[in-house]
């Protein structure tokens, strides 16, 4: 286990890693997929998602990746790397063991 | 919007995440912008907006070497300390000041929560800015709900929704409990809360059939009443409440945080009960719905189509082919007008605030000329301009910090204020202090800051600082910069007040001339007297009879009672119903609208208890007699309905159709003078219709009174008690009182504006006063010389005065120009006065050259007392 997989991340490190879990998407879309997934609860601001998506690609949690030839040449896509998808199951893990300490309270039943 | 404003926007962000992503945060900005259409979404939007960046700005700053920053803020620290002991020594300086700041930030804080709270926010609900409100409407103007036969079949044609519901408004009797009460339900479509995207606390939501004809009653309470109902915290489930006589089982309590879109506010909601309808009408069911993403059509072109069907379908029990379904945001059916009011009251408070950080750098300019010996002895030692910056910025960081916490707290009482005074906002229990209100306070603070800092600071040039050592022993560093700096804050003051005094000046004048509508009747020593029957025991129309007959003889007998009238709908806003009708002379086209007007019911004795003037024909006969009644359906209508449907001739003796029925006319038997019913601003078309046409369950005894006074209130609800202990003891009012509630809101505003003019214009003289005195102390020399060649004291006066008028007068030439576009927002609210009236603009720029005079007069007085002797000889 890499000492980037291992670690809580933040929230909205988090929604980016499941926004790319199973697509490769640009800005825009992870943008979409987080607000989409979420029932509109969560909308990621440009100043919080650029700021996160910087310091993951610099622990190494995504990647850049080929852009579709089809799409504006302006938004640069993105894709998880295996050290993201490390951190996005110990952080799934952490937080069902967090979830289930509190539906064992009877909180959100 | 402009590529400039989002690349300006962009430039706000820490400068490393902009390297690397500019041109794709960009095009992230501009994408989701575009979505959203409606200017409270855009709002929200800019919210939103300073939100992401000073989440942005701190990721950046925190995750940056500490020692980096550390430096730099403990010295800041220190700057902040001595800035604040300076402070102290100065009260004179500081009390005003800070004063100033904590009114204009507090205020302004107060009326941003408002409109956080009610337009900016959105509503409680699962992705609430889907929501849509669906009505009918045959003209924008004429917008009306659902019927059962409409909402049925949208439920059932429909191609673009997700999730519909309807819901309708009505107080039900609660028995049970120590005495019944009286409580608002919603009587609502099982599918009410999915659509809205909130469940019960306790229990469950409704399933789906239980809004159908013979579903087991069920209904689910707000935590409110099962606290109240049951007992705290008690488990409500599987209870039975009984609602106007009738058992419903409590399968479901709401959290205490939920606000439905029912208003008033309702504690109870329970299914309707659906079935097919005999006709299209009546129309009083609320339709809410959640669009589709993907529908298989759009909802205008799925709308459109239902509305057809529905139209042939119908066609039989309602003609008006141009009667179609229509959708609103459901946002914007909440909030309403209200929104445009708080909306102007937000700008008229930014300009007050605007005002008052203007009077504060007026005050720190004045200082800093007092410091200018200071400043340049300090440059001379070697003090770098930097250095001298953050010397002022730490000034105005402190006054603005201990200014917008005082104007938070001031804000704090002013709400709590607002919500006891009680004016009906929708969203009210929404409103509060919130981390919103704290982030708006923060950044009207940072920027007054600023300006505090950077007002001054022009006055630590080079230049300046060389002059100010040269001139030292006067300490007048940049002493010219710095009067003309003054003078025009002190006409920009004057222009932006203009428009605030022209707009209260406006609202006074419509509150005054709504004051001074005949409403038609008479309302001193009349009480209104609001009745709900039960619906056991009072089925059939016989019972109910029986029982209003009963009422109205029994508070006859009361001392002190003089007569007594029984009303469906009151005067001076609440018709019983808007109804449609067809002239049976003249009757509309097929297909054609039908026309609408208030109808409201009336017996013998509400002509005599309101004081109705009769203008021709007769009022309804005695109640008893109607079996002997010369028509079937008599009508009375006031005299503008008269004239707009039969002009120039009498209305008398003419027949309609009523509410699409075609099977019997009504006979117009009267003609009264106008009656408001549809508000004090609104028409006096009114057609009334006697109380036995039609026995409602929900009526209100009007008592004409020789005095009013508690006894007689309380002889009133002991006799309905005695009629039936069932009764809930009603909330009695004086005719006084509802016409006074019925311009509240207005009466609020024109309060409000008119307050904030007020503050603003005297913050604005002693802003032109404190110029003034300084000027003259500034050429006390030369004032002393003018008298020794001659100058008579009034010559002095006229001087001094002369100047503040002329500065005045500057400010409000352009004054008038932001008048002419400010009022504009006002049009709507105005009521007998125009935007632009003369008469109102003369006397406002009147009123604030009076102020400006009378600030002006104080220094001259004191200049034309100089000693010409000794002002030369110590100038």
């Amino acid at each position: 286990m890499s000492s980037a997989g291992s670690k809580p991340v933040t929230s909205s490190t988090y929604y980016v890693l499941l926004a790319l879990s199973d697509a490769d998407r640009h800005g825009v879309g992870i943008g979409d997929e987080v607000h989409r997934r979420t029932d509109g609860i969560v909308e990621l601001g440009p100043g919080t998602l650029y700021a996160t998506l910087s310091k993951m690609l610099d622990r190494g949690l995504i990647a850049q990746a080929e852009a579709p030839a089809e799409d504006d040449p302006r938004r640069r896509y993105y894709s998880i790397t295996d050290t993201g998808r490390e951190a996005l199951r110990y952080e799934t893990h952490r937080l069902s063991v967090v979830l289930g300490a509190a539906r064992d309270k009877g909180i959100g039943e | 919007m402009s590529d400039l404003v989002f690349r300006v926007a962009l430039s706000l962000y820490p400068p490393r995440v902009r390297a690397r992503f500019g041109v794709e945060m960009l095009d992230y900005m501009r994408v989701h912008y575009e979505r959203r259409t409606t200017i409270s979404q855009r709002l929200r939007y800019w919210r939103d907006f300073s939100a992401d960046l000073s989440r942005a700005l701190w990721a950046t700053w925190s995750d940056s070497n500490p020692r980096d920053v550390e430096f730099p803020m403990v010295s800041f620290l220190r700057d902040l300390a001595r800035s604040a002991r300076d402070l102290l020594r100065q009260p004179g300086f500081a009390l005003p000041a800070v004063a100033t700041l904590a009114i204009g930030i507090g205020s302004s804080a107060a009326v941003f929560t408002l409109l956080n709270g009610i337009v900016l926010a959105p509503l409680p609900y699962r992705a609430p800015d889907q929501l849509v409100r669906i009505h009918l409407h045959n003209s924008p103007t004429n917008v009306f709900p659902l019927s059962v036969a409409d909402y049925l079949g949208i439920e059932d044609m429909q191609r673009s929704f997700d999730a519909l519901a309807a819901f309708t408004r009505g107080d039900v009797v609660l028995g049970g409990g120590s005495r019944p009460v009286r409580v608002g339900a919603g009587i609502v479509t099982a599918s009410f809360f999915d659509t809205l995207g909130v469940q019960p606390v306790e229990g469950r939501g409704f399933a789906p059939g239980e809004d159908r004809e013979g579903a087991a009653p069920v209904v689910i309470i707000s935590a409110a009443l099962r606290d109240q109902h049951f007992g705290v915290g008690a488990d409500a489930l599987g209870e039975v409440l009984e609602l106007d006589g009738e058992s419903f089982t409590v399968v479901g309590v709401m959290g205490p945080g939920f606000h439905g879109p029912i208003s008033p506010r309702v504690e109870l909601w329970s299914p309707l009960r659906l079935a097919t309808p005999p006709r299209r009408g009546p129309f009083f069911l609320r339709g809410i719905g959640r669009p589709a993403a993907a529908g298989s059509a759009t909802v205008e072109d799925d709308l459109a189509d239902i509305s057809r069907r529905t139209y042939q379908r119908w066609a039989d029990s309602m003609r008006d082919e141009t009667v179609v379904l229509g959708q609103v945001p459901l946002h914007e059916t909440i909030v309403g007008g209200a929104g445009n009011s708080i909306a102007i009251t937000f700008a008229a408070v930014l300009l007050v605030l605007v005002v008052a950080v203007a009077n504060v750098t007026n005050l720190v300019l004045g200082r800093a000329v007092a410091r200018g010996a200071e400043f340049s002895v300090r440059a001379a030692m070697g003090a770098t301009r930097t250095r001298l910056a953050r010397l002022l910025l730490a000034d105005g960081v402190v006054l603005a910090g201990i200014g917008g916490a005082l104007g938070l707290l001031l804000a704090g009482i002013a709400l709590s204020g607002f919500r006891a005074a009680g004016p009906g906002l929708p969203r009210m229990s929404e409103v509060g202090i919130d981390a919103a209100a704290v982030a708006f306070v923060a950044v009207v603070g940072i920027l007054a800051a600023a300006t505090l800092a950077l007002a001054p600071l022009a006055l630590t040039s080079g230049r300046a600082l060389r002059n100010g050592l040269r001139e030292g022993g006067r300490g007048a560093a940049g002493s010219s910069l710095t009067n003309t700096l003054r003078t025009g804050l002190v006409a920009l003051e004057f222009a932006l007040v203009l428009p605030l005094l022209v707009g209260g000046g406006l609202l006074v004048t419509s509150l005054l001339n709504l004051n001074r509508v005949d409403p038609g009747f008479e309302p001193a020593n009349v009480l209104a007297v609001p009745v709900g029957l039960p619906y056991a025991g009072y089925e059939d129309s016989e019972s109910r009879s029986l029982f209003w007959r009963e009422a109205r003889l029994a508070l006859a007998e009361i001392p002190g009672v003089e007569a007594v009238g029984l009303a469906a709908g009151l005067p001076p806003n609440a018709p019983y119903w808007m109804n449609n009708f067809d002239l049976v002379e003249r009757p509309v086209d097929a297909g054609d609208p039908e026309p609408v007007s208030p109808f409201t019911g009336a017996d013998e004795g509400v002509r005599e208890v309101l004081g109705l003037r009769l203008l021709e024909g007769r009022w309804f006969d005695e109640l008893l007699d109607q079996d002997h009644a010369e028509v079937d359906w008599p009508l009375v209508v006031t005299e503008s309905w008269a004239r707009r449907f039969f002009p120039g001739e009498s209305a008398v003796g003419k027949e309609l159709y009523s509410g699409g029925n075609r099977e019997s006319t009504s006979t117009i038997i009267g003609v009264v003078e106008d009656v408001k019913y549809s508000g004090l601003a609104g028409h006096g078309e009114t057609v009334f219709f006697p109380s036995h046409m039609f026995w409602a369950s929900s009526m209100s005894l009007v008592v004409r009174v020789n005095q009013p006074s508690t006894t007689i209130n309380t002889a009133v609800r002991e006799q309905l008690a005695r009629l039936d202990g069932r009764i809930p003891a009603p909330a009695i009012t004086s005719m006084d009182q509802l016409l006074s509630n019925s311009i509240a809101s207005q009466r609020l505003w024109t309060q409000l504006l008119t307050f904030f003019g007020a503050s603003a214009i005297l913050l604005t003289g002693i802003g032109l006063f404190g110029v003034l005195g300084h000027a003259v102390r500034q050429r006390t020399r030369e004032i002393g010389v003018r008298m020794a060649l001659g100058a008579d004291r009034p010559a002095i006066v006229r001087m001094v005065v002369r100047r503040g008028l002329t500065i005045a007068a500057a400010g409000t030439v352009l004054g008038l120009a932001l008048s002419f576009a400010a009022t504009r927002v006002l049009e709507n609210l105005l009521f007998g006065v125009e935007r632009n009236d003369p008469v109102t603009l003369m006397v406002a720029c009147a009123g604030l050259l009076a102020v400006a005079g009378l600030a002006a007069y104080l220094p001259a007085r004191r200049a034309s007392r100089t000693d010409p002797v000794r002002a030369i000889s110590t100038g």
